[in-house]
Order: C-alpha cells, then structure tokens, then sequence
C-alpha cells in the first residue's frame, strides 16, 4: 500500500503521446489527484493518452471510475483520433476490469513502444 | 476440538476519512495474513472492505465527521469483517444506479461498481442497522 504518485512524460508514436506514469495505489482517496491531472492536460490540448500502470499495484472501482472519467473528456474532446490505452496494468487490475467489462473498451499494452505505436 | 473464533481485529477505530483508506487496508491485509486465506483471496477481501469504506465515508457520512469501528474475526473456514459506524441511516450496499456493463465505456454510468465489487469479492455481506441507529455491514469470505 503506497501512496500513488504521478509523473508526465510526452513521447512520440506516430503522434504525440502524453503518457501518465502512476506508481502507488490508486483508491477513492488518491484517483482526484489523477483525475485533476488528466483534466489539466486534455484541457492543455492533450488527445493520446497512455496510463503507464507498470507501477500501480492496487486499484479499486475509483480508479476505474478515473480511467471512465478521462475517455468521456478524450471523446467529448471532438477530436476523432483522441483516445486512451493502458500500459502494463498488473493482473489484479486486468481481472477486475474483465469482471467490470472494461476491458473491452481500453486497449491494453504489455510494451511501451507497441503502445506508442498504435496512437 | 471446538472450533474457536479469535478477533485478528478487535475494535480498530479509525476516523472515516479516504485519506485513511491505506492504512485501513493495511491493517485488514496484515490481520487477514495471519489466517490461512490465500493472499490473492486476502487482496479480493480487502478491496471489498476498501469499497464498503469508502461508500461509507462519501455517502454515509458524507461532509460530516465519524469514525468506522473494524473488528475482523477468524472462523475455521472463514473470515468475518464487521464495519460498524454512525452515520445516519445508510446501506453501503446501495447505490443509486446499477453498473452497466453492456453499453460502450463512454456511454456507462460510473456508478454502481463499488458495490459490484464488494458483492464480487465477498461470499456474504449483509448490512444492518445498529441498536444505537447506527450502521453495521458484515463481509464474510470463505477459504
């Protein structure tokens, strides 16, 4: 149980990509800060999103809520090709968007660079 | 042998606010490992216990100031959580709207899920009122 930190970093895929590095738990406490984060960026112009969870090993159904929060903003954005992708999120966050029936609509991505890519 | 029941949590009172939801987890991570649950069926329960929580933090007392009383006990084939707290009247297990898992993502309401979450990660919770009109949930989980 740690608590969740945040780091930006924009990277190039055939577009640019703003990718959101989350370590520590992300719970109904700690996801404002991620959805404040995210709202500061999409309101700065940022349409691709990557969350890189390779850090994050606990999420409960706020940090679900988080990930539902940023694609309405990225589709009400009227950008056609905003989108968000998830990197590397552990087993236990796989398996609970599977049982929420998130995983249908969030790609998800095992390598940075096959994740950059797809943008 | 009788079987016995023995408190791994004996009346931990933690003041309800979400910035305490870390330790709460810690401490029912760190008493449920001294049962023989399964680690990844101990992380299922703590997170359920980690969404009963929370609903009671946001919704059962909302603004107001509280406390959540935690006793966790050990059975022979189950562990038994009793959140306690005295917020007004309120069911941790409701929510105003179900989770939509059919519609596309950015059509579903964002409500619903914790309380899916705490009915999918436990084998039992059943709320009731308390005698002194607070709230009681109990969250059972087998191994």
């Amino acid at each position: 149980m740690t608590e969740m930190n945040l780091r930006i970093s924009q990277m190039q895929g055939s577009v640019p990509v703003t990718v959101m590095h989350v370590s520590g738990d992300i719970d109904a406490s700690s996801h404002q800060a991620l959805d404040d984060k995210a709202d500061e960026l999409i309101n700065g112009g940022a349409r691709q999103i990557l969350l890189d969870l390779s850090q994050n090993a606990y999420m409960s159904s706020a940090g679900l809520r988080s990930m539902h929060k940023i694609l309405t903003s990225l589709n009400n954005s009227g950008d056609d090709a905003a989108g968000l992708k998830l990197l590397n999120p552990s087993d236990k966050v796989k398996s609970l968007m599977k049982t929420m029936g998130f995983d249908q609509h969030l790609p998800v991505f095992g390598d940075l660079n096959e994740a950059l890519r797809s943008f | 042998m009788a079987n016995e029941t023995k408190f791994l949590i004996d009346n931990l009172r933690v003041d309800a606010e979400l910035k305490n939801l870390a330790s709460i987890r810690r401490a029912l991570t760190d008493a449920a490992s001294k049962s023989d649950m399964p680690k990844d069926d101990i992380d299922d329960f703590c997170l359920a216990a980690d969404e009963a929580c929370a609903n009671i933090i946001q919704h059962g007392y909302g603004d107001a100031q509280g406390e959540i009383r935690i006793n966790m006990l050990l059975a022979s084939s189950h562990l038994i959580l009793n959140l306690e707290d005295d917020a007004p009247e309120f069911d941790p297990l409701s929510e105003a709207k179900g989770a939509d898992l059919v519609a596309p993502l950015e059509l579903r309401l964002p409500g619903g899920l914790g309380v899916l979450m705490i009915r999918q990660n436990t084998d039992s919770a059943v709320y009731e009122k308390t005698k002194t009109g607070g709230n009681r949930l109990t969250l059972v989980k087998y191994f």
